[in-house]
This record gives structure tokens, C-alpha cells and sequence, in this order.
């Protein structure tokens, strides 16, 4: 409790220092970034720090984040110096009421998550393990870049901002490393919702202000409730994978055939993992199916097809499962910043970056910059910290900041194709200093990246793309249905449909022709076709297959190009009433305020990201579309949940509110949805009470022989008569927004399910704790205590044990992830993965057991040696794991620790250098 | 810059003469803080410190110190000419002596007589000149603030961008003092509405100053190039600063004030005297140095690592409140100079009489026989001394007898304080313990050298390339000790198959390798054992500087060839 308010603490404090900088800053912004400070003072605080570390001005230290936050707090005051200040205690005595709000808020959030992960706090299991091993070590290291945990010798080759940053609240806060990982976890998801809620918050203010014409208007108090909205579509509503899922543990769909086996054509056709056999166990609308992990279907709904017909793994994340998997990834360290970056775009579409003087204009050499220099400084600083959170990140919100400059002229000087190289000076002119600012990174990291591969055969099946999207397409599709309608004067349909079909093209021909230069390879041509399944039928065999299988199952290209289409129609629209300097008649088009557009690119980018890898993806270590679809699917779900809770908002103002028996009926439906729930969970745990005891009915297969089964029914029953009701009564905004709300009632199954199973509903075995290492501490209490000791010893080499078949995933490594020593060698699959291959592995494995079970000492020494070994683990692992010859360590070394079952032997430091 | 009404006319002294004065005082207080300079082994906490400076010279990476500013300037010193505990107490000496010119900065302020007195006294005081004569002590922050504030009042921005830098660097003593002015701008806002310092208006210089600031952070923090790495140090001044709040340093609560009575006497009694007098008027100037004082030993008496150098942001202003006093109520111009004398004389005999006789009541060898007696001494003193004063009050004046008293207190207590200031110059490695004192100064360390050079004298003609291994014992003090030795590993076990010449070990820590070894002990650290010490205990140490001890103990361990006939098991 203490360390969440330290934290709590921490982070406020380094929001309001952060604040004269984004208020400076963010000048556009009604919020001024207040609401943005925290995130932003991280994200300075963290460069600053780590940049000086790196340029070895000062120590990866206490001392040096203090050094850190004292020239974070100068720059701070030097932005707001003079007249900004006196404006700024004015913005502060005006806008109390957001001030409050927002604090509230986020305490609010920070606590949520706090709970959530002191219900099940372990770092155990997928790649938690690998983010505790970075920050330890990052905690360890004298200097940047951080050893690498899992082998010793070299420094991290990873995205590793991040962690740095959560090392450095660890270490400000005093905070055990255990609890500090889990309550970065829970603070970067108050973060992220900070950072959802002030995008929407300043879109809708600022169309507020635009429609009543009224600078000096009050903020209308809906506003803040509203706003809400971006959070709860970022990281609550999840996809439909829950819907589905609940619908397969009912058992629908399914027959029994006469030989007593169960088949079902739509689940055949479904082909969901773990969906497509039959449901075992007790049939309720909960899933209780064995032989899987309920929670995590959801993030493998897209599942890619050789042509042989063989599956192949995609992973899918969105924002709700990463928080609640809690893997510290970068992808999920990155969204706050992510936030913050569309913040910025957000502040450079409305003007809030241009220079106010020739003076304040960035200059470089001759060619001059049209934005104040400290815009352009914190625009590279937060572009280049995505670059270096989560690499992906930075092409994708950089193209967006520079789209965003790019409109913004057009909109307010006019078109022409000067504005496409506005675009490419934007890109250079931002990329460019971005990459150098943050440059000690880029040259010690190697990159897994291996070029651009066709993805011929590959491609996102429609019902799998609206399982993952579906409750956000729905409200952008109408969202952007609505908008066309409004603004039937200038939409450019044929302009906008050229362009469209161009970019399919493009992207076609791009697929097919790589696709056939890498068939015609002699070195790449038969992975190729292997990866693709097409090694039987050729590459012409392949190529007239991949354009059959994309015609028979189109849904998600049409979805796309029909967004696309749409949007770009919408922002081209726009433009050229613009180019015709008809200003007034921007504001005749209602839908089409600068909010509006600013959306409308949002919604572009997401469709574009998940447009891209239908036709290409990025080669990785796997050679598979896993990690693309990952990374862009999941910017797609940030672009795409953010419109969506615009469009709402947007949908919701415009149109007739609901007559008041259909709010009465929601509020049924509500009731009835959770009565399910609940019997379900009651079936769950061995209540018969949901039963009907009614004769001839199989109480595990048919339908109406639970109560919960009626009660769906009504709920489909309501929901077919609101629908109805509204088309008899030709109220289409009724029907559209009823359609949404049955999206995202759907989106809504899968947070209390997943949320149940992963927190042992809500009351952990070992009661509730933030500490990640309790799980450990109680089974391997001994290895816990070697670690307690090894975290107070000196800096030095380790060594532990390397599983034969590489260790990822499993416990092997542990001792050095939660000591922060680096170890020979950790997680051996992991290592190949951020190294590009196994060079810098080397020998390693079969040295380690060299030194382990060797009788020879001289054989051993010459290994320590080697590696600079200091301190020699045994523990259960190292006695299980090889033939372990203990007698040498004994006469040679001298026990540092002992406890039990763990031994840890310290070199001697001679034989260190 | 500052108010007229509050501006004192300088008593006629021509210009280049003050600045003669003070060129004077400057060279006696340098002269008095470089005497026996390198006399001394560095303490325990002093090697420390040195030893981050040697490693820097010797471009090797250390652990953050918070002496920032030191280091980086010793490491040149270091680098340049040799490291040894004259060189490593050089530049603390310097600043001490550069206090000296903060009284001329304000000397319109003060007055140009008093401002002489009050460099004179700085260039004398004990605790200045102890703080000044020591590795790691506060003088570099107080200095450094004081001197660089003052040189900003005065707008000469570029000297005050290097001093505050420098301050800056100077670890927690700076933030320390910041707090302490602080507390007061703020306590002087609240109460009054001003701070009786009116800053200049920087806007126009503020690039010269932030320029000079930032130069000499970079140049200095960085260690001239040597350590870039240093500039964490000023993080470190901060956590220092922090750290006196939760951890302690041994000494207790009273024991600054204590230190106050001992070693400042003089300006304390005046301090006070005109402290109060300053309340129970209305002058708001010396209200304000009184409250920096009181606030200062406040601070420095609550936290848990109180130090007795940290006593400088007391002792400053309590000096400037005792010049006060003397030009405000002394009246020199009597005719009866002679009784004046007299009087004085016999009252400055008396107290040593008094004072004598005290110090033997508290001496331990005291027998109960002889207390009486000292007693009955002290009685005596004291009734003759109020007995002379009464006749001569009343056989001439009690004006005279007032001021002869006061002039045989003053010089008495003078003395008192200059025989203080006097043991601070003493190389004396058995001296008695003083409480300004930071860590213990054991000879062992040259001791041991010594013995190490002896024994190698025959079988090795440069002893620098003698093999010692130092097992298990802190780095830097030891370090330091063997710094022109090139063969001296620290290790955290001794190696089965290492046979150095030499091994240093702790008493209880005695190698596997022993019986091929000849040993023997030394007290390496000597600390005053407060803890098991009672009242009467402390009432003789602060009257005797009698004191319990506490001893950590060393084996020298020396490989048993090396002694005439002696040989080794392989």
C-alpha cells in the first residue's frame, strides 16, 4: 500500500513539474496537456537520463535520476519563464474543475489495476521472466547500454526505454522489484487511460468550440463524463472472442451424430483454436472446456493458412488482454507515449506547433522549420522514444505526425502537390533527428528485422477480422456512413475511389511481384514456397491460389477499402473546399470541423495498418506474419478505438435520444446479462441452481434446460424487438446505434470471463499481494534466498543453468532474472531472437555443463576464466540438469551462501580482471 | 543595490588599504590552514574521499561520491603533481581561507571595521579552520554558497556563476544551507514581507552567470574530462543531504551544542547576548542572523547525522552578531586606563584560575579528597572576582568595572578559542579526540608501510612491486595507504593458490594459509565510544577530552621467507 502511494506520489509530482513544459508546449490543446504532464514528464525524465547515462555523464544511479529530474524541472521552468507563467496560474485557477477530474481519474485507474494485479501478481509464465530480468539488470549496470541478463558480456539488444523507465520508478520509490513490476503494470495502464481520455477529451472540446463559436466557452460539464468513452474502447471493450466462446460453451451449434460423436458445420467453418471441437465438461454460458486456457483464445483468434491447409500461429493482442496478461512488453510500455505522440499530431493539425515569430522557427542550416523550436524538440524527443519503446511504433506515428502537418496545411493554405513534399520533409525532418537524438540506442541494438516478405498465400480471414475488430467497425462504419450522408455537397466518391483502387493495386502488385522475385531467388525461392505451402503446386500455382482464396473470403480487404474509400472521400472533401478558399462553408458542413478530420486520419491510419499486411509483412526470426499482425493490429485497435469513441460521442449528440421504455429495456437486458454471468459462475463452481429440473431433457446439451438459457433467449428476444421497433418507426440512428451497442455488449464478454479466470475469481490462493516473486518464495524458498542474497552482492558474472531445449518460457534463468546479475547464458531461443541468430551464444550451453559437471578443475577454471565468473549457482534445477560435480567448487571457491538447497559459490576475484 | 537607511558609513579607511587588509588577513588564514597540512594521515572518512580523487587521476571508474566539486579539482592536483595528504587537504584549505572575503563583499552592509573583524575571525575560528583542514568537510558548500551568493548580490556574475557551481558541487552541505536560507526567506516573507536582500535584476547578465555556472559544472563536475560520469555527484549531494535524515552518524543530539560551547565560546556567549537583545528591540537585521543561527543548529541538532562541521551555517552568523556586539557596546575611551587594565588582567586571571581548577574536578585520576578542595578553589575565584568588581564599581565607576570584566571574559575566552584553533594545527597523531573531527587519523596505515619497507629492504630492491593482497577490508581506505604500490590486490577470499608476501586480514578473519604466515595485530580504527559512555563520562571528555574507546583491529600477515631463515610449505 505504501509503495502504490509513494508511486501515486512519484507520478503526480513529475506530472505537475512537467506541466509549464506542455502547457508551453501543447499550445492548442484546451487541456494544455495537463492531462498528458505525467506521461510526458516520464517520458523526459527517462531520455534525459538515460541519454546522459549513455554518454557516460553520469551513472546509472539514484543520484543521476535526481541529477535527471533537476534539469527536467529547469527546462520546466525555463518554458514557462516570464508572461507564460502568469498565464499559466490563470489556466490552473480556470480550469480546477479538470484538474480535479483528472487526478481522480487517475487514481482511479492506477488503483483498478492495482487490485487487479494484486490478485494475481506472479511473475511466472510467458515472457514476464524476460521484462523482470531486463529491469533487474538495468538496476544492476553501472553504465547503458544495460547487460544483458542472459548473457553476460553483452548489453541488452532490445527495445529497452521502457524498461528504464519502470527501473527508475523502482528505484526512486525504494520499491521491492517484485511489487515494482507489477505496479508498472498497473500504472501504465492509468497512464494509457490518461493518455485515451485526452485525446478525446481535446477532440470533443475543441468541436465544442468550433460549433458554438465561443472561445471563451466554459467547458459544458457532459464533457468529462463523455470522455471516458476513450478509455473504456482502448482498454476494456475487448474483441468478440469472449461472444464466441460462451456461445461454443453453451454447446450451440452443434449435433450429435448417430455414432454418439458431435460435429458442427459452423464451427468447422469458424475454425477458431480450441473452438473447433466439441465442448467438454459441464455445458454452461461460461467455458469451462479443459485442454486450453480460457483467457488467452482471444488473442489467437487470426490463425494463417498454408496452402497445404496447415495452421499457423498469428497472435492478435489488444489493449484489455496485454493489461491483463501483464507482460511489461514494448508494445504495451509504448502506449502511453503512443498517446501522447497522437496528442502532439493532434496539437499540430490545429495550428499548436507553428512558430509564432521568425525567431522561434527551428533552423536548420538554410531551411527553416515552421514550428517553435521547443514543439520540434519534444515532437523528436517522443518520436524517437517510439522508436526506442517499441520500434514498430515509429514509422507508423511518425508517418501520422507528418499527415497531420501535411493536412493542416492544406487545410489552411490550400492544396497542391507541394503538400506531398511537405509530407516527405516532414518524415526526413522529424525522422531524421529522431533517430540521431536517440542514436546510442540504435548502435547497439541488432535488429531481428529481415527485410519485407510477400504475404501471397497469407491474408486475415473476414470472420476472424471481425471477431477482432467487429465492436469497433461497427461504430466507425456507421460513424463514417453518417458523415458521407451529412455531407453530401463536395465528397469526392470518384477521386476517393481512384485513390483506393490505386493503393489495392499498388499493394497487389507489390505482393505479386516480390512474391515472384523471391520464387525466382535460388537461395530464398524454395523457403518461400515452402513457408507458403506452395512447394507442389509452383509459384504460378501459388499466385492464382492466393487470388481464388482472397476473392472466396473478402470481407476483410472490403471492409478496409470500403473504410478507406470512405474516410478518404470524407478528408478529401474537405480539402477541397479549402482549395477553393470557400472558408465559410467549412463550417456549412457540420460533420467536417477539424476534430472531425483529425479523426477521419485516425481512422486511415488503423485501416492502412491493417490493410498492409494482407499484401506484405515484416520478416522476423519466425518468417511468419506473427509478430506483424501483432504489431499492426494492435496500433490499428489504438487509431481505430479512438475514432470509435468520437464517433459515438458524435452519433450519440446528433441524433434522438431513445424513447424512455427502450432505455427500460437496456437496463433489463443489463440485468438479465448479469444474472447470466453469475448463474454461469455458480455452474462453474457446482451449483445445480441454474438447472431446470424437466424431464426429457440432457441437461449438458439442450437448450432451455437451464435458466440462463431463457434468460439469453430474452435478451435476443428484446434486442429483435428494439431492432424491429426502430425500422417500423423508420428511425435509422435508433437501429445504427442499437447495432453498436450490440457490438460492443459483445466486446464486453470477454474482460469479466477473462478477468475470472486469470484472478481465480478475484481471490488468489495466496491471498492478495503485489510482490510478483511470492510465487517463487514459496515454492523454491531456498533459490528466493540466494537471490535475496545475490541482489546485495557485488556486481558480478553468474552462472545457472540452461535447459537442453533452450529454456524459454519455463523457469530456467530465474536466479539471474530476479538478481539482476548477468548470467552466461538464460533463455537460449530469446537470445537467438534479439541477436538475429546464435554468433554471440556461441559455445555457451555445452560450456555450462562443462563447468558443472566436470571433474577437472583446470577444465573449469578455464571456463570461469573465460566468461568472468564470479558466483556459481547450484540449486534444484543445476542438480536435475546435469551430472553435477560439486567436490572441485568445494576445494577451490568459497561458499558465499548456503540455504539448503542452494549453494552459491563465489570465485575467488582474482580470477576476475 | 541596498537600502540607504541601512547602508553603514565605512569608517575612514582608504580604499587600497582595506584591500590590503584583507589581502593580509587572506594570506594568515591560508598561511594558518596550510601549517602541519599534510602533518596528519588522512581519517578513515577522509581517505575515502582522496581516494575517489586518486582513482579519477588514474582515470579508473569509482562509485559516485558527493564531493563532486573536490574531486574533481584534487584529481587534477593528483594527476599533475602527487597524491598525498598535503595535496588531498589543499583545495579545502584555499576555500576556507577565500571566507575571508565575504565580509568585504558586504562590508557597506556591515561597516568597514567590523567587516575586518568579522574576516579576522573567520580566518581564526576553530571550527572554520578544522572544517577547513579536512577531507570532505562542508567547506566547499558553505564557501561555495556564501561566496557565490554574495558575489551575485554584488552583480559580478561570472565569479558567481563558478562559486555557486562550485557550492553547488559541493555536496550535502550545500543543500543544507540552501534549506537553511530558505527556511529563512520564507520565515522572513511570512513575519515581516521582506528579505532584506534585494536581488539584481539578472535578465540582461543571466547568460553570463548561467554560462559561468554551467561551464564550471561541466569542467569541474566532469573532473576536467577525467570522469564525466562525476557529474552524478551533484545527485549524490542531494541523497547525502537526504541520507542525515535517516541515518545516523554516531554523535548525539546535545553533542553540537556541546561542540558550540568547547570550541566557540566567544561567539556564542555574544551571538546570544546580542540575539536576544535584537528581539527584545526591533532590529530586524540581527533578528534575521539570529533566527539563520538558531534555525541552523535547530536543523543541525535534529537531524540523525548531524556532524560537528555542519556547525559552520551557525558559526558564521553567530560571528557577525558578535562583532555586533563588540563595536555596538564597547566603550574603549576611558581616562582611567590603568584600573581598566588592572582589572581586566586580574579578571582574565582569575577565570584561568577558575577554569584550571574545573578542569581538575573532571579530571579521572581525581581523588574525593582533593574535590573539595577544587571546589572550595573555584569558590574562592569566582567571590574574588565579585568582590574586586564591587570595589572598583564603587571606588570609581561601575561603567569601568563592567567593561574591565567584560574585556578580561573577552580576552580570556579569546584565548580559550585560539588555544582551540591551535590544536586544530596539531599534527600529533595521539592527540585527543576533537568532535570536529571527521573519522579517526591512525598512524597504523604509515605504520605498516614502514614495516613493509623494513622486512623488503633485503630481499627486494623496489618495494613497489611487493605483493600485497588485502582481504576482505574496504578499498579505499587501504587504497589509499598502499597507493605507490603497484602489486596490491583486494580480494574478497584469498585464493587457495596465491601466497602474496603480504595479507592484511580482520582480526577474526584469519586466512587457510596462515601457518605459512607470520602475523601481527594492529588497532586500525580508534572511535570514542559515546554509547557506553555516562553523563560523567561526557562532562570529562568536553572539559579533558577523556574518552572511552572503541578499537578495530588488523592482522598484518607477512609470508614467513621473508624473515631472515624463514621459509615457506608448498
Amino acid at each position: 500500500m505504501i509503495d502504490f502511494l509513494l508511486w501515486f506520489l512519484i507520478i503526480t509530482l513529475l506530472g505537475w513539474v512537467s506541466f509549464p513544459l506542455t502547457f508551453s508546449i501543447l499550445r492548442k490543446l484546451p487541456s494544455r496537456g495537463f492531462i498528458l504532464s505525467k506521461v510526458l514528464g516520464l517520458l523526459i525524465w527517462g531520455f534525459l537520463f538515460w541519454i546522459l547515462v549513455s554518454l557516460n555523464l553520469l551513472q546509472n544511479d539514484l543520484a543521476s535520476q535526481l541529477v535527471a529530474l533537476g534539469i527536467l524541472i529547469s527546462i520546466s521552468i525555463f518554458s514557462c519563464w516570464k508572461d507564460r507563467f502568469n498565464s499559466l496560474l490563470g489556466w490552473i485557477k480556470e480550469n480546477k474543475k479538470l484538474i480535479i477530474v483528472t487526478e481522480i481519474l487517475f487514481l482511479s485507474f492506477f488503483s483498478l489495476w492495482t487490485f487487479i494485479r494484486a490478485t494475481n501478481p506472479a511473475i511466472f509464465g510467458t515472457e514476464k521472466p524476460m521484462e523482470m530480468a531486463f529491469i533487474t539488470s538495468i538496476l544492476r549496470s553501472p553504465s547503458f547500454p544495460p547487460n544483458d541478463p542472459w548473457l553476460s558480456g553483452y548489453g541488452i539488444s532490445y527495445y529497452y526505454f521502457g524498461y528504464v523507465m519502470v527501473s527508475m520508478l523502482i528505484r526512486i520509490g525504494g520499491t521491492i522489484h517484485g511489487v515494482g513490476y507489477n505496479l508498472a503494470v498497473a500504472l501504465w495502464f492509468a497512464l494509457t487511460a490518461m493518455g485515451a481520455y485526452s485525446v478525446l477529451f481535446d477532440l470533443i472540446n475543441i468541436r465544442w468550440l468550433d460549433k458554438t463559436y465561443q472561445p471563451q466557452q466554459k467547458i459544458p460539464p457532459w464533457l468529462y463524463g463523455t470522455a471516458l468513452l476513450a478509455p473504456f474502447l482502448v482498454l476494456i471493450v475487448s474483441n468478440w472472442h469472449g461472444f464466441v466462446d460462451i456461445l461454443h460453451a453453451r454447446g450451440l451449434f452443434w449435433i450429435t451424430n448417430s455414432d454418439g460423436s458431435q460435429s458442427s458445420v459452423f464451427w468447422s467453418w469458424l475454425k477458431l483454436r480450441e473452438l473447433d471441437t466439441p465442448p467438454g465438461g459441464l455445458l454452461s454460458w461460461f467455458p469451462t472446456r479443459t485442454g486450453g486456457v480460457q483467457w488467452w483464445g482471444a488473442s489467437r483468434v487470426i490463425q494463417d493458412f498454408k496452402l497445404t491447409g496447415e495452421a499457423i500461429e498469428v497472435i492478435d493482442e489488444f489493449p484489455f488482454f496485454s493489461f491483463l496478461l501483464a507482460d511489461l512488453h514494448p508494445h504495451v510500455l509504448a502506449m502511453p507515449f503512443a498517446l501522447l505522440v497522437i496528442s502532439q499530431s493532434l496539437n499540430l493539425f490545429w495550428g499548436g506547433m507553428s512558430a509564432d515569430s521568425e525567431s522561434e522557427k527551428v533552423r536548420i542550416f538554410n531551411w527553416k522549420f515552421p514550428f517553435h523550436s521547443w514543439g520540434f524538440i519534444l515532437a523528436i524527443i517522443s518520436l524517437g522514444g517510439l522508436a526506442f519503446l517499441n520500434t514498430w511504433d515509429f514509422p507508423f506515428y511518425l508517418a501520422l505526425m507528418a499527415a497531420a502537418f501535411t493536412l493542416e496545411r492544406a487545410h489552411r493554405i490550400g492544396w497542391c502537390w507541394n503538400r506531398i513534399w511537405d509530407f516527405v520533409l516532414m518524415m526526413a525532418g522529424l525522422g531524421i533527428p529522431s533517430v540521431l537524438l536517440y542514436m546510442p540506442f540504435f548502435i547497439s541494438f541488432s535488429s531481428q528485422a529481415g527485410g519485407i516478405y510477400p504475404s501471397l498465400i497469407f491474408f486475415t480471414r473476414g470472420i476472424y477480422f471481425w471477431i477482432m475488430f467487429g465492436p469497433l467497425l461497427l461504430p466507425i462504419l456507421i460513424f463514417l456512413v453518417f458523415s458521407w450522408v451529412q455531407s453530401r455537397r463536395g465528397r469526392q466518391v470518384r477521386t476517393s475511389m481512384i485513390i483506393t483502387l490505386i493503393l489495392l493495386m499498388i499493394f497487389s502488385m507489390l505482393n505479386w511481384g516480390l512474391s515472384f522475385f523471391a520464387s525466382q531467388l535460388p537461395e530464398l525461392s524454395s523457403l518461400f514456397l515452402w513457408l507458403q505451402g506452395g512447394e507442389q503446386v509452383g509459384i504460378y500455382g501459388l499466385l492464382i491460389q492466393a487470388f481464388v482464396k482472397r476473392l472466396q473470403d473478402p470481407a476483410t480487404w472490403l471492409t478496409l477499402v470500403i473504410i478507406i474509400f470512405l474516410s478518404m472521400g470524407l478528408l478529401l472533401k474537405s480539402k477541397h473546399a479549402e482549395f477553393f478558399k470557400v472558408k465559410k462553408k467549412i463550417f456549412t458542413y457540420q460533420s467536417i470541423n477539424k476534430s472531425t478530420l483529425f479523426v477521419l486520419i485516425l481512422i486511415l491510419w488503423g485501416a492502412l495498418l491493417a490493410f498492409a499486411p494482407e499484401f506484405i509483412y515484416l520478416r522476423d526470426q519466425f518468417s511468419v506474419r506473427m509478430n506483424t499482425i501483432f504489431k499492426f493490429y494492435f496500433q490499428t485497435w489504438i487509431f481505430w478505438s479512438l475514432s470509435a469513441s468520437y464517433g459515438l460521442i458524435i452519433l450519440w449528440r446528433k441524433s434522438k435520444k431513445f424513447p424512455r421504455f427502450i432505455q427500460v429495456l437496456f437496463g433489463i437486458l443489463a440485468l438479465f446479462a448479469l444474472t447470466v454471468f453469475i448463474l454461469s459462475i455458480a455452474t462453474q463452481k457446482g451449483s445445480q441452481f441454474d438447472l431446470l429440473k424437466v424431464n426429457g431433457f440432457n441437461a449438458n446439451l439442450d437448450f432451455g434446460s437451464r435458466i440462463s438459457d431463457w434468460l439469453v433467449l430474452g435478451i435476443g428476444i428484446i434486442i429483435f424487438i428494439l431492432l424491429l421497433y426502430s425500422l417500423s418507426k423508420h428511425e435509422w440512428m435508433w437501429f445504427a446505434k442499437l447495432i453498436i451497442i450490440i457490438g460492443i455488449g459483445m466486446g464486453l464478454v470477454y474482460p469479466p470471463i477473462a478477468l475470472w479466470f486469470k484472478t481465480d475469481g478475484l481471490s488468489p490462493y495466496g491471498g492478495l499481494t503485489l510482490d510478483g516473486t511470492d510465487y517463487f518464495r514459496q515454492i523454491w524458498p531456498d533459490q528466493m534466498n540466494a537471490v535475496d542474497w545475490l541482489q546485495r552482492a557485488p556486481l558480478g558474472v553468474m552462472v545457472e543453468a540452461v535447459s537442453q531445449t533452450g529454456g524459454s518460457y519455463t523457469t530456467y534463468a530465474s536466479v539471474s532474472t530476479f538478481s539482476g546479475l548477468p548470467t552466461v547464458l538464460g533463455w537460449v531461443g530469446h537470445e537467438f531472437q534479439w541477436r538475429g541468430g546464435g554468433v554471440e551464444v556461441g559455445s555457451r550451453q555445452s560450456d555450462i555443463e562443462t563447468l558443472y559437471s566436470s571433474a577437472s578443475w583446470d577444465e573449469t577454471k578455464a571456463i570461469i576464466s573465460k566468461y568472468n565468473i564470479r558466483y556459481i549457482y547450484i540449486g534444484e534445477l543445476e542438480r536435475s540438469s546435469y551430472a553435477l560435480n560439486e567436490e572441485k567448487f568445494l576445494q577451490h571457491t568459497q561458499i558465499a551462501f548456503n540455504s539448503s538447497n542452494s549453494v552459491i559459490y563465489e570465485v575467488p576475484q582474482s580470477y576476475v580482471p | 543595490m541596498f537600502p540607504k537607511h541601512l547602508v553603514r558609513r565605512i569608517s575612514a579607511i582608504n580604499k587600497d588599504t582595506e584591500q590590503i587588509v584583507y589581502l593580509l588577513i587572506f594570506s594568515f588564514a591560508l598561511l594558518f590552514r596550510t601549517i602541519n597540512l599534510g602533518g596528519s594521515p588522512l581519517s578513515d572518512y577522509e581517505a575515502g574521499t582522496a581516494f575517489q580523487a586518486l582513482s579519477i587521476s588514474r582515470s579508473q571508474m569509482i562509485e559516485g561520491g558527493a564531493q563532486v566539486g573536490y574531486l574533481g579539482i584534487t584529481a587534477i592536483l593528483f594527476y599533475l603533481f602527487d597524491a598525498n595528504s598535503f595535496f588531498a587537504r589543499i583545495w579545502p584549505a584555499i576555500f576556507g581561507s577565500l571566507i575571508v572575503f565575504i565580509p568585504y563583499l558586504w562590508r557597506k552592509r556591515i561597516g568597514g571595521w567590523q567587516s575586518i573583524v568579522i574576516a579576522s575571525a573567520f580566518a581564526l575560528d576553530p571550527l572554520l579552520l578544522a572544517a577547513s583542514r579536512q577531507v570532505g568537510s562542508s567547506i566547499f558548500g558553505v564557501v561555495g554558497l556564501l561566496l557565490g551568493g554574495s558575489l551575485f548580490l554584488q552583480g559580478s556574475w561570472i565569479m558567481a556563476g563558478i562559486f555557486l557551481a562550485i557550492g553547488f558541487l559541493g555536496g550535502e552541505s550545500f543543500w543544507m544551507g540552501v534549506t537553511i536560507l530558505s527556511f529563512f526567506v520564507i520565515i522572513s516573507r511570512i513575519t515581516n514581507g521582506q528579505t532584506f536582500i534585494s536581488l539584481p535584476k539578472p535578465n540582461k547578465y543571466i547568460g553570463k552567470f548561467l554560462f559561468s555556472f554551467l561551464a564550471t559544472i561541466l569542467i569541474v563536475g566532469s573532473s576536467f574530462g577525467f570522469y564525466t560520469a562525476g557529474l552524478s555527484g551533484i545527485g549524490y549531494g542531494v541523497l547525502a543531504f537526504f541520507n542525515r535524515f535517516l541515518n545516523p552518524s554516531g554523535l548525539a543530539f546535545w553533542q553540537p551544542t556541546a561542540a558550540l560551547l568547547i570550541y566557540e565560546f566567544l561567539p556564542l556567549f555574544l551571538g546570544t547576548w546580542i540575539g536576544i537583545r535584537a528581539w527584545a528591540g526591533m532590529d530586524q537585521e540581527k533578528r534575521c542572523l539570529s533566527l539563520i543561527a538558531l534555525f541552523g543548529l535547530a536543523l543541525i541538532t535534529l537531524m540523525p547525522g548531524r556532524q560537528i562541521v555542519d556547525l559552520l551555517w551557525v558559526v558564521i552568523p553567530l560571528w557577525i552578531l558578535a562583532v555586533n556586539f563588540f563595536f555596538d557596546h564597547l566603550e574603549l575611551r576611558f581616562n582611567r586606563k590603568l584600573p581598566l587594565f588592572i582589572l581586566s588582567l586580574f579578571t582574565f586571571i582569575i577565570l584561568g584560575y577558575v577554569f584550571m581548577n574545573f578542569r581538575t574536578l573532571a579530571d579521572s585520576s581525581l581523588i574525593m579528597a582533593n574535590v573539595t578542595g577544587s571546589l572550595i578553589a573555584i569558590g574562592a575565584g569566582i567571590l574574588l572576582l565579585l568582590l574586586s568588581l564591587m570595589l572598583i564599581g564603587l571606588g570609581w565607576q561601575f561603567h569601568l568595572a563592567w567593561h574591565s570584566f567584560f574585556i578580561g571574559c573577552f580576552v580570556f575566552l579569546l584565548m580559550f578559542m585560539l588555544s582551540g584553533s591551535l590544536k586544530v594545527l596539531n599534527k600529533d597523531v595521539d592527540r585527543p579526540f576533537e568532535l570536529w573531527q571527521l573519522g579517526d587519523r591512525s598512524p597504523t596505515g604509515e605504520i605498516m608501510v614502514e614495516t613493509i619497507e623494513f622486512l623488503l629492504d633485503q630481499p627486494l630492491t623496489s618495494y613497489v612491486n611487493a605483493s600485497i593482497a588485502v582481504v576482505n577490508l574496504p578499498e579505499a581506505e587501504f587504497g589509499w595507504v598502499f597507493r605507490d604500490y603497484e602489486q596490491v590486490k583486494f580480494y574478497n577470499h584469498l585464493p587457495n593458490d596465491q601466497q602474496p608476501e603480504f595479507v592484511i586480514t580482520a582480526l577474526e578473519n584469519i586466512p587457510q594459509l596462515a601457518a605459512n604466515y607470520r602475523g601481527e595485530s594492529y588497532v586500525w580504527h580508534k572511535f570514542p565510544n559515546w554509547e557506553k559512555m555516562n553523563f560523567v563520562d561526557h562532562l570529562r571528555y568536553l572539559v579533558n577530552r577523556e574518552v572511552n574507546w572503541a578499537t578495530e583491529e588488523i592482522i598484518l600477515w607477512v609470508r614467513a621467507d621473508l624473515f631472515p631463515g624463514g621459509s615457506i610449505i608448498n
